[in-house]
């Protein structure tokens, strides 16, 4: 287990390393020149010599590349070139917001998605089942930005308790995170219902009926806990994309998040912002599959234990 | 004999097999009965519906199968009408049951011990503490070396054997008074099967439980059971006491199963089999259902249906549905 942690970990850092030169090369080779984009389509020559000097981007570019990565590792994400702030202070702004989002959307997908899918696989074939599963598949359908749009329309403007944008006051964040659950909530429905039926055609479940056990126990302790393993898997990657920011939600809810402050970055070619911005989404993924990895090994002892798994 | 004496009654039992092809007989009049500490042994190729009798037993038959008729009393209660309720508090306590794959049969991410402890604190009123005790003592009395390791372990660190023996732990883990064994050594090789043959008859004796041992070796029937049933297509064919159906076999499968079996004397060039093989469901000979393989078919055989009687009114208890039994 030690060893595959430390195994995990270097993998990581390779990973993440990878990618910081692939942003770098692609963002450097892209059309468009931020320092134009900056002064405008009639600054003069001089100036945008000068500027460029300032920004350190009349030097080759693996100079560039290596100043970048030496300042990163030492925690200097540089400075954005529009806002004048520093990158990390950017960014770790907005994933206050996007965190948040992130948490409340997938609590209200988990017990929502979760609770679905028990009742669709414990009463399989039935009508609830068709029905849970209908309604499953326009889940996942639904774009967000229409469920949004929905909420905003028929919740936020009818009963006017959810404010329709902005999240200057907690309850702001409820519709923004029922609009971004929703499809996360459809998928682990269904996922946890394929999963379920798998293992309730197992042996070991009739030895739990032939037990004597009741059917609650049953589904909660040996059917639901051994079908967690595919459920942890799109939990883990769904956290991940969650954690990066959902561009359409926040801006069609007017959130500061990662996802706006990439997408206006992008834009506007502001390059540290950018890179800073790629190097947080793909250490977050690295993490989260990470603990997914550990999780694996809580759930089931025979990977912790290191056992052949039949 | 009285009823009373009887531990479980199964009465003309049909269970059917509903499909787009119709409904199928999987079990068709099955009529048995179980003294309580008698060990019954039910022999027939796959697919008689062996294993269906003992999940009808159990309550464990599902749609699209259904008990369609009959009963089956248990200490006087028919289990065929119980409730849910009833039959949950039966099931592990009263009657348990052993299967035939001690590989898939444990929870892969569960620890043995906690295994038997659910199951004893499922019925019994007792603190976890005493229920962690009484699950030590079973997993000791099956013969398990370390048993404070295996009580902490998960079954894929277990041999199939093992695993076996965890499973005997766990059916008689709250002294069952009628104990059905599906096939419990099928899947283990010899020297275990042996084993675990021996550890099922001791604490049968211990325990004074009622068995239905389920098994498609001659061998092993004979040395386990004190009354036998040879099941064909879903039908009884022949029951009888063990020393009448080894000796005597009266049914033409009963006496082709025994000449199944390969003998260590004498100069067998070749393994004797029932040429053909078990009639489909859905595809079943209108009279009787063993005629399609049977050397001594007549025109009869073919057209009716032979009944479950007795051949030998000086000895009665040896049941045959044949129109022409060997005595």
């Amino acid at each position: 287990m030690f060893r595959y942690i430390i195994k995990r970990t270097l993998l990581a850092l390779g990973i993440i390393f990878s990618i910081s030169l692939i942003t770098f090369l692609i963002l450097n080779v892209l059309p468009g020149d931020p320092v134009a984009a900056m002064l405008g389509d009639f600054a003069d020559a001089n100036k945008i010599k000068e500027v460029r000097h300032n920004l350190g981007l009349d030097v080759p570019l693996w100079q560039q590349y290596f100043q970048w990565i030496s300042n990163l590792l030492k925690g200097d994400f540089g400075n954005s070139y529009f806002q004048k702030k520093s990158v990390l202070f950017l960014i770790l702004q907005a994933f206050q917001y996007t965190s948040f989002l992130a948490v409340l959307a997938y609590v209200i997908a988990l017990i929502v998605g979760l609770s679905m899918g028990i009742i669709a696989a414990v009463n399989h074939g039935s009508l609830i089942d068709r029905s849970l599963m209908t309604l499953s598949v326009l889940g996942i359908s639904a774009p967000s930005f229409w469920v949004a749009i929905l909420l905003q329309i028929y919740i936020g403007l009818n009963f006017k308790i959810f404010p329709v944008s902005g999240v200057q006051t907690p309850i702001g964040y409820v519709l923004p995170a029922i609009a971004l659950g929703t499809r996360y909530a459809a998928s682990i429905a269904r996922v946890t219902r394929a999963s379920m039926m798998e293992v309730m055609g197992q042996d070991f479940i009739r030895t739990a009926y032939a037990k004597g056990l009741g059917s609650f126990r049953i589904v909660m302790v040996h059917i639901l806990r051994n079908a967690l393993i595919p459920i942890i898997t799109i939990i883990g990657a769904d956290i991940g994309s969650l954690l990066t920011g959902s561009m359409i939600t926040e801006n069609v809810f007017n959130i500061p998040g990662i996802g706006k402050l990439l997408i206006d970055a992008i834009g506007k070619r502001d390059i540290p912002l950018v890179q800073g911005g790629v190097i947080y989404v793909a250490t977050v993924c690295v993490i989260v599959y990470f603990v997914v990895d550990i999780l694996y090994a809580v759930v089931n002892p025979n990977i912790r234990l290191g056992a052949s798994v039949e | 004999m009285s009823e009373k004496s009887e531990l479980l009654v199964i009465k003309d039992l049909d269970v059917r097999l509903f499909t787009e092809r119709g409904t199928l007989p999987v079990l068709d009049h099955i009529n048995l009965s179980l003294k309580p500490g008698e060990i019954l042994g039910i022999v027939g190729e796959s697919g008689c519906g062996k294993s269906m009798l003992a999940s009808a037993i159990m309550g464990l038959i599902d749609a699209p199968l259904k008990i369609t008729g009959g009963e089956i009393v248990f200490e006087g209660v028919n289990l065929v009408n119980a409730s849910k309720k009833t039959l949950q508090n039966l099931r592990g306590s009263a009657i348990s049951m052993i299967f035939q794959e001690p590989m898939t049969s444990l929870n892969p991410i569960m620890t043995c011990g906690q295994q038997i402890v659910e199951a004893i604190l499922a019925h019994e009123k007792v603190s976890r503490k005493e229920a962690v005790a009484r699950a030590m003592d079973m997993i000791k009395s099956v013969g398990i070396p370390m048993p404070e390791k295996v009580f902490r372990s998960v079954p894929s660190q277990l041999s199939g054997g093992m695993r076996q023996r965890i499973m005997i732990a766990m059916a008689l883990s709250l002294r069952p008074k009628l104990l059905i064994c599906d096939e419990p050594t099928t899947a283990l090789d010899v020297t275990v099967q042996a084993q675990i043959l021996y550890l099922i008859r001791k604490l049968k004796k211990e325990l004074n439980t009622a068995v239905v041992f389920i098994s498609h070796d001659m061998g092993v029937i004979s040395q386990m059971s004190d009354r036998v049933a040879v099941m064909y297509a879903g039908q009884v064919v022949e029951l009888s006491d063990k020393k009448d159906i080894f000796t005597t076999p009266a049914h033409p499968y009963a006496i082709g199963l025994q000449a199944a079996i390969p003998k260590m004397d004498g100069e067998a060039e070749s393994l004797e089999a029932i040429p053909g093989s078990v009639p489909m469901l859905y595809d079943l000979p209108a009279g009787c259902l063993f005629s399609t393989r049977c050397e001594r078919c007549s025109m009869k055989c073919k057209t009716e249906k032979p009944e479950l009687v007795d051949i030998n009114e000086d000895n009665p208890g040896h049941l045959v549905r044949c129109f022409i039994p060997a005595i």
